[in-house]
Order: C-alpha cells, then structure tokens, then sequence
C-alpha cells in the first residue's frame, strides 16, 4: 500500500509545472541561484557520556556514545520537498555496547496550493503549553534516549498528514496512522521482582482498519491563537498485561509481563497569546480509553488534564513556569503493590486468587506509569535560563515538582557556544521520588552528570 | 533705519525657517523612503568580539506592504549550522505592538512571542532589535540641529529624544542624534547616548544603491555597528537584494516557517 501510494506521490511530483524562484527562495535553497530543484545536507557529529553517581549502580558510566545525524532535504520546485534524518550511533548505553543505523525521519512534502501533504516516517509535535503536552499523542517518545536535546526523546512514525489552509488563519489537520510504533520505556532498567520478565511491546502490525486518526482546528489570530484536536487510535504509550500464569504447583514461580498497546480517544485543545509583556499558553485534554467489553482494571483511567503556562524574559534571564493538573473522573484509591513472595504459593488456599492479585498489582504499576495514583493530581515546572557573553553562554535549570506524589527533578545544564556550529554541554539530572513513583524507578539509571561536545555542519 | 533692518532680518530668517523642512517631516519622509511594497535580499551579520574573532550568520528575508499599511517579513537563517532552519515572522504594525512568532526546528513548532524586548541583542550582535526594526515615529521628538556632513553627504542633523521615560528605558539610551541625507532622505549615521548623555554605540549606513530608479527608492545595503564601550563592531550585508512587488502572500504565514 505504501510502495503504492509513494509512486503515485513520484507521479505527481514529476508532472507538476516546476516554477521559478525569487531570491529568497533561492536563498532558502541556500544556493543563491534561481535554481527549483536542490539538495541540502547538513547534521552534526556529537559525543556525549553520562555517568551514573548511586552507589547502587554498576557501572558507574551508564553511557558513552557517538552519534552522527545526517540530513537531507531535497527540494523540487515549490510543488514538493523530500527530507531524511538519519542517524548512526555506535557506543555503549545503560551498560552494553550497541551499534545502529535509524532512519528517524523520511518524508515526502507536496504543495498543492492550499492544501499539503506528508507522506512517510515523520515526527509530529502537537500542544501549544511548556513542559506537558496532554494534546501530543501522534508521536511515540523515547523515555530512555540519554541525551539534552529533549526532540531526540521523540520517535518517528510513518504517517499521512493532510494540511488544508482556506485562509492564513485557519489550519485544518488530518492525520493518519496506520503502523503502530511503541513509545520506549525500559522496564528492563526499572527494579522488578526476580520472577517477573519484560517482554518486547507486541505489535499490531498493519493496523488500516484500526488505524490511528486524528484532527486539528488551528485558529491564528493577531490577539491569540488556538487549537481544538481529536484523536482515536493507539496511545503510543502501551499498557503492561500479565502472560499466561503457570498451572500450579508454583515451583520456579515466573511471570512474562507484556507491553500492550490500547486505544484511546482524546479531545484537545490549546491557546497562546502575549499579556503584559508575558506568554501565556494553555491547553486541555479529555482522554477516555476505549473498552469494547467489561472495565479493563490494567488499562489508565478517564483522565482530565490541563495546564498553564507563562514566559517572559527579564533582559538576559528568560523564565518558563508551568503547571500541570490532572483529575480521575470515578478515581478509586488503591494500595500500593504489596510485597509478592511466590513462596506463599505453597499454601494452595491463595491459588484462586493468584489471578486478580496480579492483575492488581499490574494494574498499580500501570497507574504509576500513567500518573494516576491520585484523583487530582499537580505538577509545577520552572526554567529559568540565562543567556550570557553575548549568547555564547547559556545557563539553565529545570525545576519540576508533583505536589501529589512528592517526586521531584533538578536539571541545570551549562552550554558553551565555542564557535559557530561547535558547542559543548555540561549538565546533572537528578531525579527524586518515593516508592512506587515513576522518578523512584528511573533515578538509579538516570542520576548523575553528563557532558556532550557536538558539532554542526 | 534701525527698523527697517530688524523687518528685512526676521523676513530672511524667517524666509530661511521656511525653506528647511522641520524635524518631524524629515523623519517621516526618511521612513517613508525605506517602505516598499516588497522585497527580498539575502544578508550576512558579521559579528566581530574585538579581538580578532567573527562570527557569522546568514539570513534570507522577504517583505511586503500590505494595504493596510502593515509590514509583513519573514526571515529565515542560513548559517551557521546550529540555527540553520530557525525562521521568523513578523508582522509590523503601525499603531500597536508587532506580532511575532519563531520556529526553531527543535521544537518543531513555531511559537508566539514578545517583540517588545527592544533593548535584546540580535542574534548576540551589537545591533539591538530596535535597530534593526523601523519602529513608531511617536516614541521620540524630533530636533533639527542644523547639517553637517556624512561620507560627503550633506545631512541633516536630528536629535531624537524619548517620548517619556518608559520609551526611554524600553530603547535602553536617553536619546539618539541621527544625520540623515538631504538629497535622498537616507539615515547616514545614528549615535547612541546612554543615561549619562555619553556616546555609548555608532551605526554607520553605506553601500547605498537605487534600487528603483521610477520611485527614486534607495536602500542601504551595509550597516555597521561600534559599542564605543567594548570595541566589538558587528557588520550587516545585504549581498543580494531585490525589489518584489509581488512577494508571494503564502510567505508571510505560520505554514511557511514551519515548513523549512
């Protein structure tokens, strides 16, 4: 279906009347001349290594990689624009030593006037608030990427996207996805009982009938601008369900945990406009799972979350506040997992209730990993950053705290601008938070220093 | 006699009066000499710290006037790699604060954001954005403080003073002293004072070319800028520019930065 659809977006690009280009479009072809059809290759080569700092931890240097992103953006005319990222890491994360190629991004653009089209591996970005994007669901994310730039932790997807645009203020966006890609959340890393194993996420495959679809209304006006959205599909973040329980008598207790992915839909909508001098944006969603039988106990509740934000610039400090709440519609308290000993399986009287033990407990872990231990919940985020040495200094500290559950993270990060297109990094992550929170399982792998020299071509 | 005398000297000096035309109009028609109803160039900002190190970024841009009298440019960075594909669009209004928005590849978004930051360096430059922006006439009065002369252009010379203290804070100086060219209404230099009256940065304006010989539109094509303070000097080229009346209006949307 795709080898279809992309020959015919070839045969449509090669028959369009190719057009001629002013200097400034020519410019953006970077070429100067009055050129329709181009290539552009830049990228960087950038190597970074993160060392863990808890006692607990072994080895004390959890990362250590190269990394070299190619970029291609291909122009034909102003009818069309190919473009691929691609990127080839060799090193050693969280302790093993890995080498890969990712095509993170392949997408082919055409321009019919009013209306756009992107075909192919791409990456989408919705939401108009700092620091939490309920509205941004099209995208799968990396939770585990070990880098700063925090786009790197998002992960490409192959999708369709229509844009149609009647006037310059009013976008309308359609979107299509029909293969399912899994956000990547390494329980591996994360402490588990000894008996339970981490399988890969399962996959639905080609999934057209049950494609993932979604909309947006951007309205963009000189006093403030807006979005409503609509999603349906597949959550790219998957749910974790138990395996088959082993028949009893329980010797060798083990259990595969599998990470399943589950639909969901999400009504959205978000704002910017600029008040005294200060940003302030806002956005909203309603996620409800979609439960084609009886209440799934392992699947995230109905959830309502919105968040605020502002951000002014004092001068050389910029200043990014954000808060985020969140509410349970129907929200029933539940005890955190309680210690599982497979040893008690020798008394046979529990075995009836081995089942909806586990699910219970599965189902607690999944409410950490969905944020959704407490009814309400709120989180407050805070950058400041300042720029110095006429913008050759940058210094920044991301501040976050989740009122209800008491986790917290502190990130400053240092960035040298050497000279054009070389920089290096300097920063700590430190993540903090009590039993059954999701910065309790990350901080053993995630907390620590790291530095990065990159250079951009 | 005497009276006489006293009639035929304030009937010169006012006859002298009325042949220069007063600060205010020579202000008006030196913005109106840089409004055209579209453009395209391609700059370079150098920017040099002093001592013997440059930095460089390259922009491409286009503008138009539209009917309303609005401004709108979009800019879009070349170089150096780092904010290669960051664009701009700004849309320049003449009675109430521009709208601004930034796409920075990063972020795969382009963000709304506050364009009264006048004093902010541009791009780590000595240029500052109300340097670089044309700006509304009413944030300063005007003086004709007689001519004098720039690269062997005779100028007028104009003092500009703050409307009030708040404009003065916001433009960081306590005022400007601009000479600008009596044949084609082209600011030759500006000078800028700081709270202490003292000269703290100069912009000069050369390179100036007939862009459109029918209107008479001349542009400036190279603008340099001293901090008197720290000797660094950044230098703006335009190496390619053109005029454009029918600069395609699809630029000037958030569809188009997103897109590069």
């Amino acid at each position: 279906m795709f080898r279809f659809f992309f020959a015919l977006l070839a045969c449509i690009l090669l028959f369009l009347p190719a057009k001629t280009q002013g200097l400034f479009e020519s410019g953006l072809n970077n070429t100067g001349k009055n050129n329709t059809s181009q290539m552009i290759l830049s990228g960087y080569t950038r190597a970074a290594g993160y060392i863990g700092l808890n006692k607990e931890t072994d080895p004390l240097l959890h990362s250590l990689y190269s990394e070299t992103a190619l970029r291609m953006k291909a122009t034909s005319g102003a009818r069309g624009q190919a473009f691929a990222d691609i990127r080839f890491r060799t090193g050693a994360e969280f302790g093993k030593a890995f080498t890969e190629i990712d095509v993170r991004e392949a997408y082919a653009d055409l321009y019919l006037g009013k209306f756009d089209l992107r075909a192919g591996k791409q990456i989408s970005s919705w939401g108009r608030a700092d620091g939490f994007n309920p509205t941004d669901n099209l995208t799968p994310k990396n939770y585990f990427v070990r880098s700063s730039d925090p786009d790197d932790m998002r992960l490409g997807n192959f999708m369709l996207r229509g844009r149609l645009k009647p006037w310059s203020f009013l976008i309308i966006e359609a979107d299509v996805v029909p293969w399912y890609i899994p956000s990547n959340y390494r329980f591996d890393l994360v402490d588990m009982p000894d008996f339970v194993t981490i399988e890969s996420p399962t996959h639905p495959g080609y999934i057209w009938d049950k494609s993932t679809v979604a909309a947006k209304l951007d309205l963009i006006l000189s006093a403030a601008e807006g979005s409503v959205s609509w999603f349906s599909g597949y959550d790219p973040m998957p749910v974790l369900r138990p395996g088959a329980l082993p028949n009893p008598p329980f010797t060798d207790f083990s259990l595969s945990l599998y990470q399943v992915p589950f639909r969901q839909q999400t009504l959205g909508a978000d704002f910017a406009t600029i008040i005294l001098k200060t940003g302030l944006r806002g956005e909203f969603a309603w996620k409800k799972p979609i439960v084609s039988e009886e209440p799934d106990p392992l699947l995230p509740a109905e959830e309502i979350q919105w968040v605020l934000s502002l951000d002014r610039e004092f001068g050389p400090l910029r200043l990014i506040a954000s808060y985020n709440g969140k509410f349970i519609p129907g929200f029933t308290p539940a005890d955190p997992p309680a210690a599982f000993d497979p040893a008690m399986l020798a008394d046979s009287s529990l075995w009836p209730y081995l089942g909806p033990m586990l699910t219970g407990q599965i189902g607690n872990y999944n409410r950490v990993l969905f944020d959704q231990t407490n009814e309400w919940s709120h989180t407050v985020m805070v950058r400041p950053s300042l720029t110095l040495l006429h913008e050759t200094l940058e210094l920044e500290v991301n501040a976050l705290y989740n009122i209800s559950t008491s986790e917290y993270l502190l990130y400053p990060k240092v960035t040298w601008h050497i000279s054009d297109g070389v920089r290096a990094e300097i920063g700590y992550q430190y993540y903090e938070g009590g039993d059954y929170t999701r910065f309790n399982w990350i901080r053993k792998v995630f907390n620590g220093p790291f530095c990065e020299i990159r250079i951009n071509f | 006699m005497k009276t006489i005398l006293m009639i035929t000297l304030l009937a010169a000096s006012a006859l002298s009066l009325a042949a220069q035309p007063n600060a205010n109009e020579i202000m008006k028609k030196s913005r109106d000499q840089a409004k055209v109803s579209g453009l395209e160039s391609r700059t370079k900002l150098e920017i040099h710290d002093g001592k013997g190190n440059t930095r460089v970024r390259e922009t491409t841009m286009a503008s138009r006037t539209f009917p309303d009298g609005t401004e709108k440019r979009v800019i879009v960075f070349l170089a150096p790699a780092d904010v290669k594909g960051t664009s701009m669009l700004i849309f320049d209004y003449d009675k109430k604060e521009d709208d601004m928005w930034v796409y920075m590849p990063a972020l795969r978004k382009s963000r709304k954001i506050v364009s009264s930051e006048k004093t902010k360096s541009f791009m780590g430059s000595e240029f500052s954005n109300s340097d670089l922006a044309v700006g509304n006439i009413d944030d300063f009065t005007y003086t004709l403080d007689g001519t004098e002369s720039v690269d062997q252009q005779e100028c007028w010379k104009i003092i500009m003073l703050p409307a009030n203290p708040q404009i003065a804070t916001d433009y960081g100086i306590s005022s400007k002293v601009t000479w600008i060219g009596k044949k084609d209404y082209i600011t030759r230099k500006v000078v800028f004072l700081d709270a202490s009256n003292t000269p703290f940065k100069e912009m000069y304006f050369t390179g100036i070319k007939l862009l459109d010989p029918a209107t008479q539109k001349y542009f400036v094509t190279h603008m340099v800028i001293k901090n008197l303070k720290n000797n660094r000097f950044s230098e703006m080229n335009m190496d390619q520019i053109s005029l454009n009346k029918a600069v395609k209006e699809e630029f000037f949307t958030l569809s188009f930065i997103e897109k590069q």
